[in-house]
Order: structure tokens, then C-alpha cells, then sequence
């Protein structure tokens, strides 16, 4: 077991747990955007960076979500600096996704009156990586992935070419927290594969019906004559 | 039906009910910030079968996930219920944590009370309380009547097939037989070998010398002039169905190794040339090594190759017969330094497994061959005594004088791999080719557990590749083989054959004919469903007249109890204020991948829709049953949605054009007996549109309030 204090309450957790996973344990809200239990983590948003304070070294800002419950360390979530470097990420994050909820929650639960930067698309993608782990993880798939570097850094399928490993799921799109991935992004056509044979109407070899067995019929008999009682 | 299901229903054992365990989740305050948890957990606490409830902030964090299993433990739980967030997002974790306590899978249920409940009725927090009660009801009523899994766990067979005998498929034979593992190789021609080892560098001293072992080997049975006519069962247990002249045998394997190879591509009788002039490389090969056998001279004064590409699917050049094409004219440059040796291409590929031709390039060039690149526009001309070719560095024509012209034409799949692809569910590539699902992630691993393929049949090889291949095959098939026992996940239709008639009905609906028709003593046939083409749509289950197949966690047991409590709530009969019509109930029978996802879009973007509707998620629409649709007007609802996905799209083939000449169907007869027919919907949904989804029940909600 390793003993550490978060927020000066002592705490017990066992060995591996990453310092986000202890303070959900705990009833510690830290707050996450890019974290999802289901997925690795992955550190991109820098919402949960906390401060942690170690007997040889000086507090520093570490995140959360990926940093490890090391023996004997003090985590401070609610620190100023925490508050500062995370009204910053808000900020920066509310450049491009102004219409999430929990953001603006969170901005205005941090005091930050004011977006300074704004993206010029709507529900622009904030690079989360939630669509991109969610294909490799929960799908398995991994059909989509993180493009290119810098500000051209992207969610597409490799050489944007629509993936044929791509089942259209949609899951990518419920993940995603802003509402920037459409399908058809991943898909780039609609079409999960083609229906090459026609349909072709189908008759029952028992009564030479369409699909309806016999008895339906008492049903229906029975429905409309309480309908109409 | 609808009565006989019911009996079915209630004479369903007499056992005692399954320990079922509740999980709500609080989801930090997503969920608690708007549906009171523990009310909830109180509530579900006292519907029948439930022996332990409890509510956790975050059970899919590691330590809720291992309190879970330690309840599933502690209170011998027999299935699970998690009231949390959207199941396609976290079912798979929770399922995992089932496994590991030894309980099916399938024995969970995620009823999903963020998207649907607490993220779309935040505006009022009463009824999302209420609905969010009725979807746990409706959750438990589902897992009370689930159908046990079924296992399809069948004992490994430890043999294996290699279908075809070249360089890798002699390689994976004798791997394999070396390994103790019983070895039978098809092979549709009268010897082993194949032809193409004269191409792969080395390759027929060491085909030679595996054929020796191959034939004395004890483990190995060898069946020549065999053709694989069929291939049924399952992973680890496949049935084959051979043919050798007019004789028909069956086979029993646990795996088989697709390793039919390429073949050289004829040429198009379009092309005119003298054929007394032109030879294959293969002959050509034959012919060089003829001579060395004999410490003859070559001969022939002026030799001329052709690397012919064509430009169509499959056409092109590749890069085994390239390298092998200069090796030969370093070979016949060694054995008469004096022969003129010219090289024609379009296209020259150099790449080799451990390394690449290029030294050869260089060694042939020093040696004197001449390479000349000729253009799309102007192929050589095969004269009688000269090849007439534009040279483009020079735009100039040659005149190449030839005595002797080898011709490289492109290689291909042999040509049954189309055939065998069908059989084994392989897919192919626009030339022909098995295309291996991921290659990047696991290069070997094709589409099901026991299948490989390995060589020529995936792209030219060459000896060093083919060894390589046949090796990393030979290898993965011995751990494939090595376990005892496989068990199969996933949906899959069961016939009861004590319940079939052989009406046939079932075959015709199947998407992927995994059902077919058995005689069997008396009158009656009998439908047996192949397990490895059953891809678990659910048609068969609604054409069945006597509800002889299964399906479990869809069966009809399950969605009924799901109907009748989504319609038995006493919150639905509330009355909204202002309004004197109760509010409607709507039952929407949501397929999987579009109306159930698109619904799970409109829960996460917050869309609000009436609370009042109720989602029963259904792997396919071709699942849903007119029977399931009276079953909810008989239970008292008010409309009936059924959620396809849109044309074209549907995962399953055709299930949502199914359902929608069952629910047309429906419609008439509903509409002939006075019963109106608006109240029985069919919509499509794009998987990602939450936006329609949400709209399509308001307005349905509307029309049914009038």
C-alpha cells in the first residue's frame, strides 16, 4: 500500500494507482476532459494537473490522470497554481469548444470572466485524443488516429483515405466531447459496404404469407376488438 | 402467438429466480447531479431477483470495478445490472470483470440512465427520476428472462490441412508434423511442389529435398489430384469436404493453411507473337539449368526479357519475378559471356525480403546486360528476328536482335483462390490476392481463429519470404492447436431440433446462408445453422413459425419482459400539468448501429426528446417481431417505433429492408381491422445523427397526443 496526503487528508491506495484514480476513490473531485475510465489516459488536456510536493524536490504541476500515487507525497488539487494553470487550460480549451457545458462550468467555478482566444469553427476538435483511443480500445480498430504535428495535427483515418478496417460504429462521435468528429469524417462516404445482392420479398412456406404466421391474425382480432371496446 | 408466447412465458422453469446484482452509478455528478442515486438503488433493491445493490461515484474506476467483482463473489451473483452510462462505451469493461469472476458476459446488462436520462431530462429531474426507475425495471426484466449463454466450446482438433504444396506450404507441413501435429496435404495437381520454385532463388534444392521428407514423413498424409469441394464447422473444428477424380471423402481438421501460390498470368490472346521464338521465364529457367547440368554452352547469341506489365487489375510486375528475371541473365551472362543479354521493363522492383536486388542489379550491369525502359504507349514489338522498341532517353527507335525472347508476364492468385476464398469467408483485393485484415498490427492473422495463409497467395514471395512466413504460420498454428478446448464469443442462432419443422422459412432469410436444410428420418427436414458463417441478425428467429431458434439476450422471452415493464410503470400514467391527455407512451425498438447509437448521440450532445419514451436496444432491426409490436399495443402503448438503420448501411445485409416490409405489412393489417396504423412507425437513422432522432420523437410524441 502507499500512503500519501491529498488535499491534507492521509490516504491509503494500492500500489499502481495513478493520483486521479486515488482522488475519485476519495471523493475528491478533480476535474477531467480528455480522461475516460474505459480508456488509457492520456494527459492531453491538462485539466487535472494537480501539485505535487515530494520531501527532495520542489511542488511542482504534474497531471493527474497519468501520474502515479508515489509513498509519502503531498497533492494539493484545489492550489493556486493548480487554479491558475487550470483556468488557463479552460481558457485554451474554450477557444475552440465555447459551447460545452462542463467547460463553462468550469470556467466560471475558476473565476475566468473572460475568453481571450476563440478557433473560428463551432465545436472545433480540441485534440482530446477520446475518438482515436476509443477506436484502438473499445472498438479495437483503430481506424482513425492523431495526424500530423503542431497546429495541422488532425483526427483522420490514415492518409485520409477512408479506412477499410472501419466498422462505422460511431462510436468516435459519442465519445467526442465537443461535438467536432462527425462520421462522416471517418467514413468520408456513408456507405459501410455495399449491398450487392437486390432484396428479395420473402414468403412464409407454411402459410404463404408475408413473414406473418397464422395466428397473428386472432392477435390483430383480439387488438382491434379492445380497441374499439 | 402472442398467447402461446405468454404460456411460454410463464411455464418458463419454475426455478428458482437468478441472484441478480445493481450497480448505480453516480458517474461524479453527471448522473447524481440530477437523478437521486440512492433513491434509485432503493427502488431497484426491491424488484424481484435482486439480492445487492450499490451505488458508486465512478464504478468503472479500478477500484469500483474490483468492488464489483468482490460482490459478485461475495454474493454469489448470477447477473449484473450497471444503471450508468451509454453500455456500448463501458460494456466491454464490465463484461471483462465478469469473465474474470466466471460469469458469462453475457449475463450483463447496461441500462443506460446518463444519455437517456439524466443528460436529456436535466430540465425535469422528476420524470428523468421516473424513467430511469423504469429502465432499471426494464433492465432486470431482461436479465431475469435472458436465455442462458450458449458456449460453443468444441474440443481442439489436433490436425491441420495445407491446402497446396509449394516452398512455404511444404515448409508449414513439415513445421508442423515435426511438431507432432497430424499433417494432411491437399494438393490438386500430381506432384508436390508447384511450378514457381524455379523463380525463388535456391528454392528447389530445398522443395526437393522436403518432398523427400514430406513423403516419408509418418505424420504427413499426402493427397494429390484433391480438390476442397467445401469447408463447414468452426474454429478448431472444421469439416472438409475433399474430391479426388470422381471420389468424395470427408476431412476433419482443427486448422487449415491456405498456400495455393501465384501463378504466371497468360497473356491475352490479343497478343500476336511467334511462339516458337518465345518462351516463358519458367522454360527459360528450365532451360539455363538444363545447360548447367550438362557444363553446356548456351546457344544463343542474343537473349531479349521482357518484364511485361499490363494495365490492368493484377497486371503488374512484381518484384520476384524481376529479381528472378536478372539472376537469370547473370546466369546465362556466366555460362556465354558472349551472348547479349537485353532487359525490357516498364516497371523494375528490386525489394527482397533481407535486403533488396539491387546487388544484383549491379552485378549484372558490370557483366554486361543492357536495360532498356519502354513507355505505356509503345510496348515492344516482337518481330521475327528483331524487337522493335522506342527507347525514351533517347526517343529514338531500337531494333534488338533476339534469337531467343523471354517473356515475364504478371503474377496472380492461383486461379481457385476466389473459390477457396468463398469457402474460408477470406477477403480478397482488387487483383485477386487474400488481404490480410490488419496488417500492420498482426501480419498472419486472418479473419478467423484457425484460418492462415501463408506465401504466394497473399503477393509473390520469394524463398526467403516464403520460408519466413511459412515459419511465423507454422508457429501461431501450433499455439492455435495447442489449446484443448476453444470457446466461441458472440452472437450466434441456435435451432432447437426438437422443436424444427424444416418448413424452410429460415434459409431463405439468412443473410449469409449459414442455414441449411438436413433430411433427417420421417417427414420433416431439420435447419442446422452453420456457426461459422452465423453472423447473430436475428432474422430466423421472426420467420420461424414455431420459435425454434434462440438467440441469446435477444430471444423473445427477454424483449417482451422488456415491453411489458417498460409499459407497466406507474410513472407513465402520470398526467402532464395544462395537458389533459396523458402523455404517450412510446416504445422505440432500436437497432444497435443506427437508432440506438443515433439515440446515444442525442443523450451525449443534450438533446431533449419526451420522457416518456422507452428504448429497447436490439442488435438488428431484422430482429424485431410484428409480434413485438402487438405486444407492446396489447401492454398499452401508445406508439410504436421501429429504428432502422439507413439504406445501405445496415451491418447485418438487409435486416433494416426487412423490417420495413414488416412493419408495411403490419401497418395494412393494423389499418384493415380499425386499429390506426400511424401509431406503428418505421424510421431510419445515420448512425450520428442524435439530432433526428431526438426530433423524430417529439414529432411522433405529438402526433400521438392528438
Amino acid at each position: 500500500m502507499i500512503r500519501l496526503t491529498i488535499d491534507e487528508r492521509p490516504i491509503e491506495v494500492p500500489e499502481g494507482r495513478t493520483i486521479l484514480e486515488a482522488c475519485r476513490e476519495h471523493g475528491i473531485h478533480v476535474p477531467t476532459f480528455c480522461y475516460h475510465p474505459a480508456l488509457e489516459p492520456y494527459g492531453a488536456c491538462r485539466l487535472c494537473m494537480v501539485e505535487l510536493s515530494q520531501p527532495t524536490r520542489p511542488p511542482r504541476l504534474v497531471a493527474a490522470c497519468t501520474y502515479p500515487c508515489e509513498q509519502g507525497a503531498i497533492v494539493s488539487t484545489d492550489s493556486e497554481s493548480v487554479r491558475r494553470s487550470r483556468r488557463m487550460s479552460v481558457e485554451l480549451l474554450l477557444a475552440g469548444a465555447f459551447n460545452d457545458p462542463e467547460l463553462l462550468a468550469l470556467a466560471e467555478e475558476l473565476g475566468l470572466e473572460e475568453v481571450r482566444f476563440r478557433l473560428p469553427e463551432e465545436d472545433a476538435c480540441v485534440l482530446c485524443g477520446l475518438c482515436v483511443r476509443a477506436c484502438d480500445e473499445i472498438v479495437g480498430v483503430s481506424a482513425i488516429s492523431l495526424t500530423n504535428r503542431g497546429i495541422s495535427k488532425e483526427v483522420s483515418p490514415p492518409f485520409r483515405i477512408v479506412s477499410p478496417t472501419c466498422i462505422g460504429c460511431g462510436t468516435c462521435v459519442l465519445i467526442c466531447p465537443t461535438g467536432a468528429l462527425k462520421l462522416n469524417d471517418v467514413t468520408g462516404f456513408r456507405s459501410v459496404h455495399l449491398v450487392d445482392s437486390e432484396y428479395d420479398r420473402v414468403y412464409c412456406q407454411v402459410c404463404d404469407d408475408l413473414d406473418l404466421k397464422p395466428s397473428l391474425i386472432q392477435d390483430l382480432e383480439v387488438l382491434s376488438s379492445k380497441h374499439t371496446a | 402467438m402472442a398467447e402461446e408466447l405468454i404460456s411460454h412465458i410463464d411455464t418458463r422453469e419454475n426455478k428458482p429466480a437468478a441472484r441478480i446484482g445493481i450497480v448505480v452509478c453516480e458517474c461524479g455528478d453527471k448522473i447524481a447531479g440530477v437523478l437521486a442515486t440512492d433513491l434509485l438503488r432503493e427502488r431497484s433493491a426491491s424488484l424481484p431477483g435482486v439480492v445487492y445493490t450499490m451505488s458508486e461515484p465512478y464504478p468503472c474506476n479500478v477500484d469500483g470495478r474490483s468492488r464489483l467483482s468482490q460482490a459478485i463473489i461475495d454474493h454469489k451473483l448470477e447477473r449484473v445490472l450497471i444503471a450508468g452510462c451509454a453500455p456500448r462505451l463501458v460494456e466491454h469493461l464490465f463484461q471483462q470483470i465478469m469473465e474474470e469472476t466466471g460469469l458469462a458476459g453475457c449475463y450483463l446488462s447496461v441500462v443506460d440512465i446518463r444519455e437517456q436520462c439524466s443528460y436529456v431530462h436535466a430540465s425535469d429531474p422528476a420524470a428523468a427520476m421516473e424513467k430511469a426507475t423504469n429502465l432499471i425495471e426494464m433492465g432486470v426484466a431482461r436479465l431475469t428472462e435472458i436465455d442462458p449463454p450458449q458456449t460453443f466450446s468444441s474440443d481442439v482438433v489436433k490436425s491441420a490441412m495445407v491446402i497446396g504444396s509449394d516452398l512455404s506450404g511444404l515448409t508449414v507441413a513439415l513445421a508442423l508434423a515435426d511438431g507432432d501435429i497430424d499433417v494432411s496435404l491437399v494438393e490438386r495437381d500430381s506432384q508436390l511442389g508447384g511450378t514457381m520454385y524455379m523463380l525463388q532463388d535456391g528454392a528447389k534444392e530445398l522443395i526437393t529435398e522436403s518432398v523427400d521428407v514430406v513423403s516419408k514423413h509418418p505424420q504427413i498424409q499426402t493427397m494429390l489430384n484433391t480438390r476442397v469441394t467445401d469447408v463447414t464447422g468452426q474454429s478448431g473444428n472444421y469439416q472438409v469436404l475433399l474430391a479426388r477424380d470422381d471420389q468424395n471423402f470427408e476431412l476433419n481438421v482443427g486448422a487449415i493453411i491456405l498456400a495455393t501460390g501465384v501463378r504466371p498470368k497468360s497473356l491475352d490472346p490479343n497478343y500476336w507473337y511467334d511462339r516458337s521464338l518465345v518462351v516463358s521465364q519458367i522454360q527459360f529457367a528450365h532451360e539455363l539449368e538444363k545447360t548447367t547440368a550438362a557444363n553446356g554452352q548456351l546457344a544463343l547469341h542474343d537473349v531479349v526479357m521482357i518484364f511485361h506489365t499490363e494495365d490492368t487489375e493484377g497486371g503488374g510486375s512484381s518484384h520476384l519475378s524481376c529479381v528472378a528475371g536478372i539472376r537469370q541473365a547473370i546466369q546465362a551472362k556466366q555460362l556465354n559471356p558472349d551472348i547479349n543479354v537485353t532487359i525490357l521493363f516498364r516497371d523494375l522492383y528490386l525489394g527482397e525480403a533481407g535486403g533488396s536486388g539491387e546487388n544484383l542489379l549491379l552485378q549484372a550491369k558490370d557483366l554486361g546486360v543492357n536495360f532498356f525502359r519502354y513507355r505505356k504507349k509503345h510496348p515492344p514489338f516482337i518481330g521475327g528476328k528483331y524487337i522493335k522498341v522506342d527507347d525514351p532517353l533517347t526517343d529514338q527507335p531500337l531494333q534488338i536482335p533476339c534469337d531467343r525472347v523471354v517473356l515475364t508476364t504478371p503474377l496472380i492468385p492461383q486461379d481457385n483462390t476466389s473459390a477457396l476464398a468463398a469457402m474460408l469467408h477470406l477477403p480478397q483485393d482488387k487483383k485477386g490476392f487474400i488481404i490480410d485484415r490488419r496488417t500492420r498490427l498482426r501480419p498472419g492473422n486472418y479473419v478467423d481463429d484457425g484460418i492462415f495463409v501463408v506465401g504466394g497467395v497473399h503477393y509473390p514471395t520469394d524463398t526467403a519470404e516464403a520460408l519466413l512466413q511459412a515459419h511465423v504460420t507454422a508457429a501461431r498454428t501450433h499455439r492455435f492447436l495447442g489449446k484443448d478446448t476453444l470457446t466461441t464469443a458472440g452472437l450466434r442462432a441456435e435451432i432447437d431440433p426438437a422443436l424444427c419443422t424444416g418448413c424452410g422459412n429460415c434459409p431463405q432469410v439468412c443473410p449469409t446462408s449459414a442455414i441449411t436444410l438436413e433430411k433427417r428420418d420421417g417427414l420433416l427436414s431439420l435447419a442446422t445453422v452453420d456457426l461459422l458463417r452465423c453472423i447473430g441478425c436475428g432474422n430466423c428467429l421472426v420467420v420461424c413459425p414455431v420459435k425454434a431458434i434462440s438467440l441469446p439476450g435477444y430471444g423473445d422471452p427477454a424483449i417482451l419482459a422488456q415491453i411489458s415493464a417498460a409499459l407497466s410503470s406507474t410513472g407513465m400514467e402520470k398526467e402532464v400539468e395544462g395537458i389533459d391527455k396523458p402523455v404517450p407512451k412510446i416504445v422505440v425498438f432500436a437497432c444497435e448501429w443506427g437508432a440506438y447509437a443515433a439515440a446515444d448521440i442525442a443523450g451525449a450532445r443534450r438533446m431533449s426528446y419526451p420522457a416518456d419514451v422507452r428504448i429497447i436496444r436490439m442488435n438488428c432491426s431484422a430482429r424485431f417481431d410484428p409480434n413485438h409490436a402487438l405486444w407492446a399495443f396489447l401492454n398499452g402503448a401508445d406508439g410504436v417505433l421501429v429504428g432502422v438503420c439507413q439504406k445501405g448501411e445496415c451491418h447485418y445485409g438487409n435486416g433494416n429492408l426487412y423490417a420495413e416490409e414488416r412493419v408495411a405489412t403490419l401497418r395494412k393489417q393494423l389499418a384493415e381491422r380499425g386499429f390506426d396504423p400511424r401509431r406503428l412507425r418505421l424510421e431510419s437513422f445515420a448512425t450520428d445523427d442524435g439530432f433526428a432522432f431526438a426530433n423524430t420523437m417529439k414529432t411522433f410524441s405529438n402526433e400521438m397526443r392528438k
